[in-house]
């Protein structure tokens, strides 16, 4: 079943969520990716199409162009940072992203950065516009690290999101994940954390999340369980990596390649 | 409610850490309670017409007097305020501010640039500009007179949103906070929350303490330690431990500001 379930944000749901993930996941084969493939190329247009669960959620609505602002460069930061306090590199979350964002200005420093990148833009930033990029990425980590502490399970921060490029239908999918938790029983339940609070929609985002997740992989295998975490309204959506919710996660990301597509054509038009 | 005190002396980080061996259990019971009795007195309201969108709940609904902007000086006054919460998160970062009001603006453009304020501050002239900024250094002092050192250890987060739905979805309560310190995932209770006004303190400021320890505990099914005000108007600061009674009076005043707002024509 294509269940969501819905719980208030605590250490115990979500350690329970995780416990009672199921054993068996749904995996994508050759097959799948084909017929996939040939779906997205029957969505008709050659437009460059970048979908993630936020398009899949806004019904293909189209982005202004990606600027990095506090909001969104708190994400790239926080997840290296806490990747630092958790293995004791750093002796909390302040000093960690303070690293962070060092690393980042010694890279532009010294010619490694891109024009566009986090870490050109961030050189580029006063001392005080870095203070509250910093500040920003504090709360996120913060807020995050309170929440998965007392899980009872061994968990770590995603090395990277999940790409996967649809060959051939310029498609190109973007997962986001942020951590995944290992258990005795289960092998991955992922986790995503979210501003705001979850919207009608969210279930939507969480399904593509998953397909996105799973594909990324060569095995295809998706995860056992795919957690949406809400801090802000501490809640915690979450749906299981079967059958019924890889399909729905797929139609989803196809509806929205086609809703993309149309909204192209007709700003072309 | 237990005790509050008004003095000028202690830092507030010192008030907002307290003593740590005189804490409270945590209390992870509540929270249920408190939404079933928010939910409960919201069974019987009125149909609303759909169009109309969900009811946005924020602090400044606790105020039995309807908000309207009050003269030429509001947008000012909430400029101020803005900058000096702005200033809080440079603060909290361990950022030394060297010049309060150059500062706050910069960080504030930095982390709004879509506010309507922006306009406002376009609209100055240099003697307007020259007194906003003279406003704006006055209380930047006292903050940073009053505030303290925030030592990392202590899990600063600053400007943290909380959104509660309620009424399954036909209610949204929102709620900004500008400090908080700790942990709800201790044994013991050890969050606590910091508001900081540019207005002098008065029985308002304490409905928003309440809200914010309402809000608070809802967010995160554990009730926090304690919530401090300071005015950098005056230096005041009022402080509650959040127990039971502050939280059944938090209850009792947003349910009179749902109704009230539900109900306004």
């Amino acid at each position: 079943m294509s269940t969501l379930t819905i719980r208030r944000l605590s250490a115990i749901a979500l350690s329970e969520l995780a416990g009672d993930a199921p054993q068996e996941s749904f995996s994508f084969t050759d097959d799948h990716r084909a017929s996939l493939m040939a779906r997205f190329r029957a969505t008709g247009t050659t437009e460059h199409r970048k979908l993630d669960a936020w398009t899949v959620e806004s019904s293909g609505a189209a982005s202004s162009a990606f600027r990095w602002s506090p909001t969104n460069a708190r994400r790239s930061l926080g997840t290296p940072a806490l990747r630092l306090v958790t293995s004791g590199r750093a002796r909390h979350v302040t000093e960690a992203v303070t690293l962070c964002v060092e690393d980042h200005v010694v890279r532009a420093a010294s010619g490694r950065a891109r024009p566009g990148s986090l870490s050109y833009w961030l050189t580029n930033l006063s001392d005080v516009q870095r203070a509250v990029v910093i500040a920003d990425t504090v709360t996120w980590a913060t807020g995050l690290l309170d929440v998965m502490e007392p899980v009872t399970y061994d968990w770590t921060m995603a090395e990277t999101d999940a790409y996967y490029d649809v060959a051939t239908a310029r498609v190109s999918l973007r997962g986001r994940r942020d951590l995944c938790i290992t258990t005795e029983l289960t092998q991955r339940v992922i986790l995503r954390f979210r501003g705001g609070s979850p919207t009608r929609s969210a279930g939507m985002g969480l399904r593509a999340d998953l397909v996105m997740d799973g594909l990324s992989r060569p095995d295809g295998q998706t995860a056992q369980r795919f957690i949406g975490v809400w801090p802000d309204a501490g809640l915690i959506l979450s749906i299981d990596g079967n059958v019924e919710n890889a399909r729905a996660g797929a139609r989803s990301l196809v509806r929205t390649a086609m809703m993309r597509g149309h909204l192209a054509q007709h700003i072309a038009a | 409610m237990s005790s509050a005190t008004m003095t000028a002396e202690p830092r507030i980080t010192d008030i907002l850490r307290g003593n740590r061996d005189n804490r409270p259990a945590a209390n992870r019971a509540a929270a249920g309670h408190y939404r079933q009795l928010i939910e409960g007195a919201l069974e019987n309201l009125t149909t609303r017409a759909s169009t109309l969108g969900p009811l946005v709940i924020r602090a400044h609904h606790l105020d039995p007097v309807p908000f309207v902007h009050i003269g030429p000086a509001f947008p000012l006054a909430q400029l101020r305020g803005a900058l000096i919460s702005e200033l809080l998160r440079l603060l909290s970062t361990g950022q030394s501010v060297r010049r309060p009001f150059e500062d706050a603006r910069e960080a504030w453009a930095f982390s709004h640039p879509h506010s309507p304020l922006h306009r406002t501050l376009e609209e100055c002239d240099a003697d307007d500009l020259a007194r906003v900024a003279t406003d704006v250094t006055a209380h930047a002092v006292t903050l940073i007179k009053a505030l303290g050192p925030v030592n990392p250890h202590w899990q600063p987060r600053t400007d943290v949103s909380v959104v509660q739905h309620l009424r399954g979805g036909d209610i949204v309560v929102r709620d900004r906070l500008d400090l908080v310190l700790g942990s709800s995932r201790e044994a013991v209770a050890s969050e606590a929350l910091f508001d900081v006004t540019t207005s002098p303190l008065s029985s308002r400021s304490d409905a928003v303490l309440r809200y914010h320890a309402l809000m608070e505990t809802l967010r995160t099914g554990v009730v926090p330690l304690r919530v401090v005000a300071l005015s950098t108007a005056t230096g005041d600061r009022v402080q509650y431990e959040v127990d039971d009674a502050l939280l059944a009076r938090a209850v009792s005043e947003l349910q009179t500001a749902i109704i009230t707002e539900w109900n306004r024509p």
